[in-house]
């Protein structure tokens, strides 16, 4: 039986099946699971990178998960375990406060994390969206974590084919604009005379007080139209 | 002959042992050179023999003594590397067992290595080359107190010993390749973000472009020999001065 699901499952992913190796492997698992949306991150540390989304509406999903550094993303990487949340209008214990409304005006009703294992490490999730509250049936169920098993193989024989150490561009969202981010987070960090991560939350914190997305601030930081040193009281001196 | 099996154990039961002992020590997490100095140990223990060495090669297919049964056998093999003369290096060179039964007349084909070996106590001398997939990976140099030749039996023994330690090696190979393709994803996704971070700081401290920075730092990688990622993770730790490349990077 389970080895008949991992044959059924691999087979969409095979050669002939048109996903190798261009790797639309966002779409492929909607299409497997037929959920609402699916979007794979590679995670290191606090470090994350857009792998795919399945649509626009999955990868502002995604991206609120990055702007607001919490999520069922964010915690299936950490616990290394499944996260499920069938309601997210109506979470029990009140998680992530600053995710769910968002999420539900992007039209998720339902969302589970399920994390990438290689070896004794999570490299990655695979976040998988309903618009309608439910658990997964136990077929979707059942088939996900085959998803999530077969990924990393995947993703790292796609990487393989990449001279190292860099990306390979099929790995990487070019529509996400998160290299912006990183770019921004450099400047900003000079600019204020802070690391990286320090950088990256100020600008996180801007998007969040100003209802901006994280790329739409580092757009305009790239494009010296914000300084945001002149967020806070100004401070005569400071680091050029 | 039962009267001794229970005495002492017999060879045959001590070299029996001595092969599960150091197969034992091939678990996950092993160390390659723990095991190796086990082995090296248990040479001398089994042959007639006083000291062993193990050479293997490394990347760059340059030779390092890696396990040695004692501290004159590890300094004998490290001659025998930093002058690149003797058994141990001629068996890996050559891929083929060398034995020389009496070193006092071994001056001619090792005239650094055999006074240094002579005054260390030893007579003669038995390298094997260690094998792996057919590449020559490293060698097993074991020392005599006496002159003459190791027994057929012990030949056979120090050869199945060698075979052991090759098996460690592609064991530890295994291990640590593995190690590299788990990470590897995430090593790819650090390196791109600490590029554009790094691109980001130099763009506002020189006030330039993206495109400008990214070619200043690569062109600093160049000049300086030091890995994209490597000098961006320095530039984003602060370890470079970035004034250093706030100019046109011609000459240096």
């Amino acid at each position: 039986m389970d080895v008949d699901r991992r044959r059924r499952v691999s087979s969409r992913f095979a050669p002939g099946a048109g996903v190798w190796p261009n790797a639309s492997l966002c779409a492929t698992c909607v299409d497997v699971l037929d959920v609402f949306g699916a979007g794979i991150s590679i995670m290191s540390g606090h470090n994350s990178g857009p792998v795919c989304s399945s649509s626009e509406r999955v990868r502002r999903l995604e991206d609120l998960q990055f702007s607001l550094g919490e999520g069922p993303c964010h915690d299936a990487f950490v616990s290394g375990t499944v996260v499920s949340e069938p309601d997210l209008a109506n979470r029990p214990n009140g998680t992530w406060p600053n995710y769910a409304p968002p999420a539900l005006d992007l039209g998720a009703c339902a969302v589970f994390a399920l994390p990438l294992h290689v070896g004794k490490g999570t490299i990655g999730v695979l976040t998988l969206y309903q618009d309608a509250v439910g658990l997964l049936t136990d077929e979707q169920d059942a088939d996900g974590l085959v998803l999530a098993s077969m990924l990393p193989a995947l993703m790292t024989a796609i990487q393989d084919r990449e001279p190292a150490p860099l990306l390979a561009r099929e790995l990487s969202d070019t529509e996400a604009h998160r290299a912006e981010v990183h770019q921004a987070s450099g400047m900003t960090a000079v600019q204020l005379g802070v690391d990286v991560g320090e950088a990256l939350l100020r600008i996180r914190a801007h998007a969040f007080s100003n209802d901006h997305t994280v790329a739409e601030v580092a757009q305009e930081i790239l494009a010296h139209r914000l300084h945001l040193g002149d967020d806070g009281p100004r401070r005569s001196g400071a680091p050029a | 002959m039962n009267r001794h099996l229970e005495q002492a154990p017999t060879r045959e039961a001590q070299i029996v042992r001595a092969f599960v002992e150091l197969a034992d020590t091939l678990v996950a997490d092993f160390d390659i050179i723990d095991s190796l100095t086990v082995l090296a140990a248990r040479c001398v223990e089994l042959l007639d023999t006083a000291a062993t060495g193990i050479l293997l090669a490394d990347s760059d297919g340059k030779l390092r003594v890696i396990a040695a049964s004692s501290e004159q056998a590890r300094l004998l093999e490290l001659f025998q590397i930093q002058n690149d003369e003797g058994p141990c290096t001629e068996a890996f060179a050559t891929g083929t067992p060398v034995m020389h039964t009496d070193l006092h007349a071994a001056a001619e084909r090792w005239p650094r290595f055999t006074p240094h070996a002579i005054v260390a106590g030893y007579d003669s001398v038995y390298a094997i080359p260690l094998r792996l997939r057919g590449d020559i990976i490293g060698a097993l140099n074991l020392f005599r107190n006496d002159t003459g030749s190791l027994s057929d039996g012990d030949i056979d023994v120090a050869q199945a010993l060698a075979d052991l330690a090759s098996i460690a090696i592609l064991q530890a190979q295994a291990a640590t390749e593995a190690r590299r393709r788990d990470e590897q994803l995430q090593h790819a996704l650090d390196s791109r973000i600490i590029i554009e971070q790094a691109k980001g700081m130099l763009a506002e401290r020189a006030q330039i472009d993206m495109a400008t920075a990214f070619d200043r730092i690569r062109a600093m990688s160049r000049n300086t020999n030091t890995k994209l990622t490597d000098l961006s993770t320095h530039i984003v730790a602060g370890r470079v001065d970035l004034n250093t490349l706030t100019t046109e990077p011609h000459q240096h």
